[in-house]
């Protein structure tokens, strides 16, 4: 529901006089919007004119043309269309933007200062963005956040709740408050699409006169142009940008450039296409590549097997804009099936490209878990799209690209390497039981020979029967298939071939090891040598 | 030629010119028995070759010099009547051979009484030839023989008598050393000749002075006793005794060192009771203990309690039979107890070892008390108790715990007493990653940590931990700003080279019905033997750890069971020798068994440890915790010794580490003296194959590299100890498993979070299994050690878990000194 903005007194009176005129002439704008529903179609159905509620702006909006509500609508009267809903194209629909400023009372501002306040963030938004957003620039409810920390209180399911199902896409919610001397401007943004919103982000100001200024970069930093997903072929992706066909004023205010990256999401419909969920493509993310005017095409950079399809009717592939807003990122490693076993003291390197074998990369970052599974990624302003590695041991568990500083946290699900690493280390047990047992079998043949040379051959019984008694190759291939066999199952039980695959080859290298210096002939050519010798004496 | 030798050759030429003469005489005066045969002119005498004129003058003869005396033939001097000297060889009988002759005469002058004829003659003949004296003059080889009347014999001066002589020369020259091997000599052939006594006491008694001259009391007295048991009333010698006995022990107490004052004070009484000295001596000591106890009283009565005891122990010590000092000495003592501890070694002296071990563990100890002690073990599990919490209680799971503080604590307690705040404060810095006291471990355990009230808090745990007291054993408190009040154990309050006095912080309050041990005052010896030596003597009452060999000792001597307790500890010590991840023997498993291999533990423990081939006390172990461990598995692979296979593995650690020599290895070892034994035998077991190990020097420092260390210490509970043991680092942080194997770094981290004690049991039964496998460490052996304490010491735990176990709780009965 739109609400008026408030006007100084002989401004009112203008509109009133004005209204009454429409009134009397039965055409009024108002009217016909007070027929129209309450309810804005649901963000879930496609933008396109609805039958029984016309939208707000039905008609294409040029980019002079004012698309921010400041006053006296135009008198355009149109005939509705009720015969046939009309398809907008997605990159000329503008964003239906509500935009509240929650002013802190405690900050004394009178109403002039705050409306004026309010009219000037809307004319700077009309000036540098245009016709891509169809903003409302209000102050916000009583029962709105106006301070940082009311608005960093607000999550985004509270957000969903609280908009519930009225027309507009985006919520930018700013509020302004003091720090000590300061000003500050914080402000998140909510998007119908995926549901969620940005972090709280902040600007501050000693100066009064630059909070308008402030409050518009703040609104142009927060707001996530949204894309969708028209065609897929291989890692290509072609994509309309919303409302990208109306170009902004201000070039700064552009949504995507080359080498932008975006997420990706999928909403998922139901018969009666009722949204029943919102899902969010992990580890994904789209680079752009090609941007024309609403036109965009991407490289699609996955771990995952074409995760993403073009849009259809219960399944609409969206993307968003990836603004890194912290820091760093803290990414926390879990071994799939066990969330209460992050992968502690792991090594984790950060590459600010993907690799292959031809094209290897020596620059990354190397560096360990904690006890918590997690590491902390920085924000690398050169490279932002980085490629993540975990390994266990010498082999990599998980391969997957990263924009540090998206999110504050993250969470990395790796297949769950326990059977590979009992399996390893049961083996280097082995191994080293192995060299004792060669070694010892080879010193106590060295010493028969002595023995049997100077004619002990009482000694030569003796070493021989200590011979006999270490392990044999036998035993150590029984040892060996005891290991393998459960170990092999168990990663067979978590569908993990890679892992299978691991584990034989470990085995398979022991097992070799074990047939190449416990081979029976050994001892079989030692007991013949003795029994020569014997005879001979 | 000797005049000696002249003197000899003179002696027989006149001898034999003797000889012929008194024949002549003879001849004429005591004619040889008629014969029945028809009388027939007497057979010619053989003309004498011994002129008298030659032989010297008595006057003339010096006593022959020691070395013919004692090595030459026996030689005798005939002193004729003429006081010329006639030397021959021994006769016998002797001594008194003249004496004895002449009762020989007597006796066949009787004989003859109512014989007649034949018997008669034969009897006068017998008579006649008594008469005379036969000798052998040595080197005249014609005719040696020589017969002298007996009435021309002043005396016989025998080899003996020369020999006193000699040796009476000798005593008055000083060379006593000869003296004696005269004295030797005579008491091997002739221990009752006669004179010998006299002059062997004459001989001691100059032995002595000149021990006495040379400032040797003890040793003068060994003579002067050996003369006194001999002759107590001999000339001098109770004045001697006396002037010995009383220099030394004035001496002693001018050293303050009654015990050996009085010891000597007793060593005069026995010898003679009613001796002046006696009494001088022992009024003198008397006085100076009534001076020392009246010093203690009037500190005592100031209130200086810390000063009073000293004075009233001093007291005791100098003269034990004190009238009333039993009444005056015991109040003062037991107020402001003072317990002394024997030890070899004093905190801070030397020592490369990098971690707190013997002295400065038991500073540590009595130092500090963590908020979670080990109290005893019981079935191999240890369980705890704490000086600060009257509760804690586990709820949700035990997914949280609340905490809740003592708010008093008793008088005696020497811990400090804490606040929530200051708690909470503490193990907000154990988990913050800024702070120098982040425990990685805990932080990964700990979620929130509450403030509920200032006596209580709770604790929510992301990993509920198996064991929340284990965990917490490893917190100390920290350090309060005002330990008198606030009270932090027992704190340094002297340091010197001989002795080190640790103080209650927080002393006890006035009027208590009981006090308990105030000062604890280690006082440090030589050698255990020297400390024994005290223990006995009343010096001090506990030694801490002896050696085996010294608590056998004493479990077998009824008299001491009598005084002391021998208290078992609840723990034994393991020695393990552990190694540097970053040494070749850290990361060579092969050169690990070589060293493992090469070392015949029985016998280093039977031989050298324990000095006891039944190892009553001791036994072969194969993990670093206790025999009776929950962490032991059966499955470990036991550690063998065989020489050949050390060998062999030493040659294959080689070729790992990249086929070069070995280097030398560098061990680091406790600065005890039973470790030190083991650890030098242990070097010498791997030089024999081929790998050389030195032990670090004391004065090398606690940040010295080294590559192995030898552990030796309780490890009670697994599922914490073996962070320690496999990284050598006493924080549990993750970064110091980054150099180990992955299954490694997997399984101690699982440990860590494991909550299930039976699934916390079996894991470190499992990280036994395969760090034995790895040889990751190389278990010795597990010895009992023992407390020896004196038996007026009360609060002592039966089982004590260190020397000073829950020492602010002991109280000492007042006990005086064995007089």
């Amino acid at each position: 529901m739109n609400t008026s903005p408030r006007y100084p007194l002989a401004s009112f009176r203008s509109l009133a006089v004005f209204l009454v005129l429409v009134f009397i002439l039965g055409a009024s704008p108002i009217l016909a919007q007070k027929a129209a529903p309450a309810t804005a179609p649901t963000a879930a159905q496609p933008i396109t004119a609805p039958v029984t509620t016309p939208p707000v702006t039905t008609a294409p909006v040029t980019p002079s043309a004012s698309s921010v509500s400041t006053g006296p609508a135009p008198l355009k009267i149109t005939k509705p269309n009720l015969s046939k809903p009309a398809v907008i194209p997605y990159d000329q629909q503008p964003y239906r933007i509500s935009i509240t400023l929650g002013i802190d009372p405690a900050l004394g501002m009178p109403p002039r200062e705050s409306d004026r306040l309010v009219a000037q963030l809307r004319d700077q938004l009309l000036a540098r963005v245009g016709a891509a957003w169809n903003a409302q620039v209000t102050l916000a409810e009583p029962r709105d956040p106006t301070s940082h920390d009311t608005l960093a209180l607000r999550s985004a399911t509270d957000w969903t709740a609280a908009i519930g199902a009225s027309p507009i896409d985006k919520k930018l919610a700013l509020t302004l408050d003091r720090v000590g001397t300061k000003y500050r401007l914080a402000g998140i943004e909510w998007d119908r699409t995926t549901e969620q919103i940005t972090p709280v982000m902040t600007r501050e100001a000693f100066d009064r006169r630059r909070l308008s200024v402030l409050a518009t970069d703040l609104s142009l930093a927060l707001f996530r142009p949204l894309v969708s997903v028209t065609a897929v072929t291989e890692n290509a992706v072609e994509l309309r940008i919303r409302g990208g066909d109306f170009l902004p004023a201000d070039a700064t205010a552009t949504p995507f450039q080359v080498g932008d990256h975006l997420t990706t999401y999928i909403r998922h419909y139901d018969k009666k296409h009722e949204l029943r969920r919102i899902q969010e493509i992990p580890w994904s993310y789209l680079q752009v590549d090609l941007v024309d005017r609403g036109f965009i095409r991407a490289t699609q950079i996955t771990p995952f097997k074409s995760p993403l399809a073009a849009s259809k009717r219960r399944a609409e592939s969206f993307a968003m804009k990836v603004n890194p807003y912290f820091p760093s990122s803290t990414v926390t490693i879990i071994p799939r099936g066990k969330p209460d076993a992050p992968l502690a003291g792991y090594r984790i390197e950060l590459l600010n490209r993907d690799e292959s074998k031809t094209d290897p990369v020596a620059d990354r970052l190397k560096i360990r878990t904690n006890r918590a599974g997690q590491v902390v990624l920085p924000v690398d302003a050169a490279h932002r799209l980085q490629t993540l590695i975990v390994y266990s041991g010498a082999s990599p568990l998980a391969r997957v690209p990263i924009i540090p500083g998206h999110a504050p946290t993250l969470q990395l699900n790796v297949p769950d390497d326990t059977p590979r690493m009992n399996v390893e280390a049961e083996t280097e047990l082995l191994q080293s039981e192995l060299v004792d047992t060669v070694a010892r079998r080879h010193v106590m043949m060295a010493r028969a020979r002595a023995a049997a040379q100077k004619g002990n051959f009482e000694q030569v019984t003796e070493f021989q029967k200590q011979i006999s008694e270490l392990p044999t190759l036998e035993q150590f291939q029984k040892r060996i298939e005891n290991l393998r066999l459960p170990g092999v199952q168990a990663a067979r039980n978590k569908k993990d071939k890679t892992q299978e695959t691991r584990i034989t080859k470990l085995c398979d290298k022991i097992n070799k090891q074990a047939m190449e210096h416990l081979a029976p002939t050994t001892l079989v050519e030692f007991e013949a040598e003795m029994s020569e010798l014997k005879k001979a004496n | 030629m000797g005049r000696w030798a002249r003197q000899f050759v003179l002696g027989v030429a006149v001898a034999l010119l003797v000889l012929s003469r008194t024949t002549g005489r003879a001849t004429g005066q005591e004619a040889p028995p008629a014969e029945s045969t028809p009388a027939a002119a007497p057979a010619a005498e053989p003309k004498p070759t011994i002129s008298e004129d030659q032989l010297p003058m008595i006057g003339d003869m010096a006593v022959p010099d020691a070395k013919a005396l004692l090595t030459g033939p026996l030689r005798d001097w005939v002193v004729l009547i003429t006081d010329k000297v006639l030397v021959v060889e021994s006769i016998v009988p002797r001594p008194d051979t003249l004496a004895k002759r002449v009762l020989e005469i007597e006796a066949k002058q009787k004989s003859k009484q109512g014989l007649t004829g034949d018997d008669l003659e034969k009897v006068k003949q017998e008579y006649d030839d008594l008469q005379y004296l036969y000798f052998t003059v040595p080197e005249q080889s014609a005719a040696p023989e020589v017969r002298i009347p007996l009435k021309n014999i002043r005396q016989i001066i025998h080899h003996e008598d020369l020999m006193l002589k000699r040796m009476q020369l000798l005593v008055e020259e000083g060379n006593i050393d000869l003296a004696l091997e005269f004295l030797n000599w005579m008491l091997d052939k002739v221990p009752t000749w006669p004179g010998l006594s006299e002059q062997t006491n004459a001989l001691l008694m100059a032995d002595a002075k000149l021990r006495i001259a040379a400032g040797r009391l003890e040793d003068a007295l060994v003579p002067l006793q050996e003369i006194h048991s001999r002759q107590s009333d001999y000339v001098g010698v109770t004045e001697a005794v006396g002037n010995v006995l009383q220099t030394m022990s004035l001496a002693a107490a001018e050293q303050e060192d009654y015990p050996q004052a009085h010891h000597h004070l007793e060593r005069l009484r026995a010898l003679y009771p009613n001796h002046p000295q006696v009494t001088s001596i022992s009024s003198g000591l008397e006085q100076r203990a009534a001076e020392m106890l009246t010093r203690a009283e009037e500190a005592y009565k100031a209130e200086r309690y810390d000063e009073a005891p000293g004075y009233a122990e001093q007291a005791a010590v100098i003269w034990p039979k004190l009238k009333n000092l039993k009444e005056r000495h015991k109040p003062i003592v037991e107020r402001f107890q003072r317990l002394h501890v024997g030890v070899v070694r004093l905190t801070g002296e030397p020592t490369a070892f990098p971690v707190p071990i013997d002295a400065e563990l038991r500073e540590e100890r009595l130092h500090r008390t963590p908020l979670f002690s080990l109290d005893r073990m019981v079935n191999g599990t240890a369980q705890y108790r704490t000086r600060y919490f009257s509760e804690w209680e586990p709820y949700d799971l035990g997914r949280r715990i609340r905490f809740e503080l003592r708010s008093s604590r008793q008088p005696w307690e020497s811990q400090p007493q804490l606040e929530a705040p200051q708690v909470v404060a503490l193990l907000q810095a154990k988990i913050d990653p800024a702070s120098d006291q982040f425990d990685d471990r805990l932080a990964d355990s700990i979620r929130t940590i509450e403030l509920k009230s200032p006596r209580e808090f709770v604790v929510s745990f992301q990993r509920v931990p198996a064991r929340i007291e284990a965990l917490f054993a490893s917190i100390y408190p920290a350090a309060p700003t005002d330990p008198m009040t606030e009270g932090t154990g027992f704190r340094l309050a002297l340091h010197e080279a001989d002795q080190v006095i640790f103080r209650r912080a927080r002393p006890e309050p006035p009027k208590l019905p009981q006090y308990h041990v105030a000062e604890v005052v280690e006082h440090k010896y030589q050698n255990y033997d020297r400390a024994v030596q005290a223990l006995l003597r009343g010096e001090v009452s506990l030694i801490p750890n002896l050696p085996d060999w010294y608590i056998r000792r004493l479990q077998a001597d009824d008299d001491a069971k009598k005084e002391f307790d021998i208290l078992k500890y609840s723990l034994p010590h393991t020695h393990v020798i552990l190694f540097h991840p970053d040494s070749p023997a850290g990361k060579s498993r092969d050169l690990r068994r070589a060293l493992a291999y090469a070392i015949d533990r029985d016998t280093l423990l039977k031989d050298t440890v324990l000095r006891d081939p039944t190892s009553a006390h001791g036994r072969l172990i194969e993990s670093p915790f206790p025999s009776f461990s929950y962490g032991n598995s059966l499955q470990a692979r036991k550690v063998q010794f065989d020489l050949s296979a050390a060998i062999a593995m030493a040659v294959a650690g080689g070729q790992q580490l990249g086929g070069t020599a070995l280097p030398t290895l560098r061990m680091v070892v406790p600065p005890s003296q039973v470790e030190r034994a083991a650890a030098e035998e242990l070097v010498r077991s791997w030089k024999r194959i081929g790998i050389t190990v030195e032990i670090v020097p004391d004065d090398a420092g606690p940040q010295t590299k080294y590559d192995l260390l030898y552990q030796s210490g309780t490890f009670p509970e697994p599922v914490v100890d073996w962070w320690p043991l496999v990284t050598q680092s006493s924080r549990p942080n993750l970064s110091d498993l980054f150099t180990k194997p992955d299954w490694l770094r997997q399984q101690m981290v699982d440990l860590d979070r494991t909550a299930d004690w039976t699934l916390a049991t079996r894991q470190c039964q499992e990280l036994h299994r395969r760090l034995s496998v790895e040889a990751a460490y190389l278990p010795l052996f597990e010895v009992d050690g023992y407390l020896v304490i004196r038996k007026n010491t009360r609060g002592v735990p039966q089982e004590p878990l260190h020397a000073y176990d829950q020492l602010d709780r002991w109280y000492l009965e007042a006990m005086l000194p064995t007089p």
